[in-house]
């Protein structure tokens, strides 16, 4: 008996977006991103386009602590990175 | 290569005490995340936690960084001198350099140059910084920081090993901030190892401290004897467009703003031509003084005058000013190609959904699984980006 070559459907998941992705950033002297690796070299930031904090679910077991940064590289493109507070981390998002 | 730097010590800090001037007689303090990043007080270094820095130096003051307020004005600074000196690289907050070869002949000597390059500074932002000329990039740094503001240090060519030789070793952190190839740790390191000045370093054989520190070994070495052929790296230009409008006598009045930011938002869109800008910046300025400005940038690219205006409308109708203002300036940047939009996929006439329904149908058939989803608003007013949208699979 041959198996079939065709997978069975798979579960009909539901696939969160924009999901963080771990980003290695150098910071200057007064603690902001300048510079985001990319390949195996460092891309400047030219700008620092917005800052903003967020906080939420501080009462339960899983809270959250992000400092976003809105930045504007030197090829040109703006990303969005965010420091999560608790876990000393760096995460690169698409911003919506 | 002669190279100048310029360089503002304490640049958080030299902002606050310039938005208040009361602070010039109180140590600050300057944290982010719960983190001291720049401090005035001895003792209190950048790294501690708040907690500690408030044990340490409890009569400070304490402010949360405002980043954006500071790369502003380091923009400023960078414009400023590259009005004297066109290839201009910032290397950390507060810190550029310049290539100064073929200037010479425009001054009197270097330190008039030095002097031109402070000056700068000094008038467009109220700062007063100090100045390093020498060859190469690491010798001007410490050029720049062994003098006080409104003051140069020049270092004729050839005397830098001499320069360096009893200068700390500490001193090449500042130049790390850019290469990122010193860390504290190494500092920790070379004091372990009783090597404290940059004198000490350069007189050991090169192979000793290649063999010792590795790949860091060798940039080491050669910064400890002056050598730093690295070339000045001009920072990327991006186009800017401002209009202003001044008017005869101070204005008061939210609807006379509103007016005149309504005509500079019909000159903006004309030069804009068709493309979109990413941000704008609104300054509201008494006799060449900034009494109050905002950035904002746009969620998308904006060209049209609906949304340009609706934005300033809003941020100028609930201003309050404790002054008149003369003049208001518009500034927009990240200026981008043509504004375009993508087309809708589903379109609601019966026969596209029908075509639609029978090519995924033949994608799943292909595949064995879903291949084709639809993008779905779970939570779009949540601040965390994840948690506003899932894929989910297109139902036929």
């Amino acid at each position: 008996m041959v198996a079939p070559s065709r997978r069975a459907d798979s579960p009909r998941t539901l696939r969160r977006l924009n999901v963080p992705r771990s980003v290695e950033v150098h910071i200057d002297e007064a603690g902001a991103p300048n510079a985001l690796r990319r390949g195996g070299g460092w891309l400047p930031v030219v700008e620092l386009l917005d800052r903003y904090r967020t906080g939420d679910r501080w009462w339960t077991d899983q809270p959250i602590a992000r400092t976003y940064y809105e930045l504007l590289l030197e090829d040109g493109r703006s990303v969005t990175i965010f420091h999560d507070d608790l876990r000393d981390a760096w995460h690169e998002q698409r911003y919506g | 290569m002669r190279i100048a730097c310029v360089r503002v010590p304490s640049f958080a800090i030299a902002i606050e005490r310039q938005r208040e001037p009361n602070l010039a007689r109180q140590p600050v303090v300057i944290y982010d995340r719960q983190q001291v990043l720049e401090a005035s007080p001895p003792g209190v270094r950048p790294g501690l936690s708040l907690r500690q820095a408030k044990a340490l130096c409890p009569e400070a003051a304490f402010l949360e960084a405002d980043h954006v307020r500071y790369r502003t004005a380091f923009d400023a600074m960078l414009d400023a001198l590259e009005r004297v000196a066109p290839a201009v690289e910032p290397a950390a907050l507060g810190c550029a350099y310049a290539g100064i070869d073929g200037l010479q002949g425009l001054h009197d000597d270097e330190f008039a140059l030095a002097g031109a390059l402070t000056e700068a500074v000094r008038d467009a932002t109220g700062l007063l910084p100090a100045g390093g000329i020498a060859e190469g990039k690491f010798v001007a740094l410490v050029a720049a920081s062994s003098v006080g503001p409104g003051e140069a240090g020049i270092v004729p060519p050839g005397r830098e090993r001499e320069f360096l030789r009893d200068k700390d070793i500490a001193l090449l952190l500042l130049r790390s901030a850019q290469d990122r190839l010193f860390g504290p740790e190494l500092i920790e390191r070379l004091d372990l190892l009783a090597l404290r000045t940059l004198g000490d370093i350069a007189a050991l054989p090169r192979p000793a401290v290649e063999a010792q520190f590795r790949s860091t070994g060798r940039r080491l070495w050669e910064l400890a004897n002056g050598i730093d052929h690295e070339l000045v790296r001009p920072r990327k230009h991006q186009e800017l467009l401002t209009e202003i409008v001044a008017f005869d006598a101070p204005v008061v009045a939210n609807e006379a703003m509103i007016a005149a930011a309504r005509q500079i938002v019909a000159r903006l869109v004309r030069r804009l031509d068709g493309r979109a800008a990413r941000r704008m910046r609104l300054q509201l300025l008494a006799e060449g003084r900034i009494v109050w400005e905002r950035q904002e940038t746009f969620r998308e690219p904006a060209g049209d005058e609906r949304r340009m205006l609706l934005l300033l409308k809003t941020r100028l109708s609930l201003l309050e000013l404790p002054q008149g203002i003369d003049t208001v300036v518009v500034t927009l940047s990240g200026i981008g190609s043509d504004i375009a939009k993508q087309g809708k996929l589903f379109t609601d006439t019966q026969q596209n959904l029908n075509q639609i329904g029978e090519s995924i149908r033949q994608l799943r058939a292909r595949y064995g699984r879903d291949v084709v989803g639809r993008v779905m608003e779970v939570n779009p007013w949540s601040r965390h980006p994840e948690e506003r949208t899932v894929l989910v699979p297109y139902d036929v």
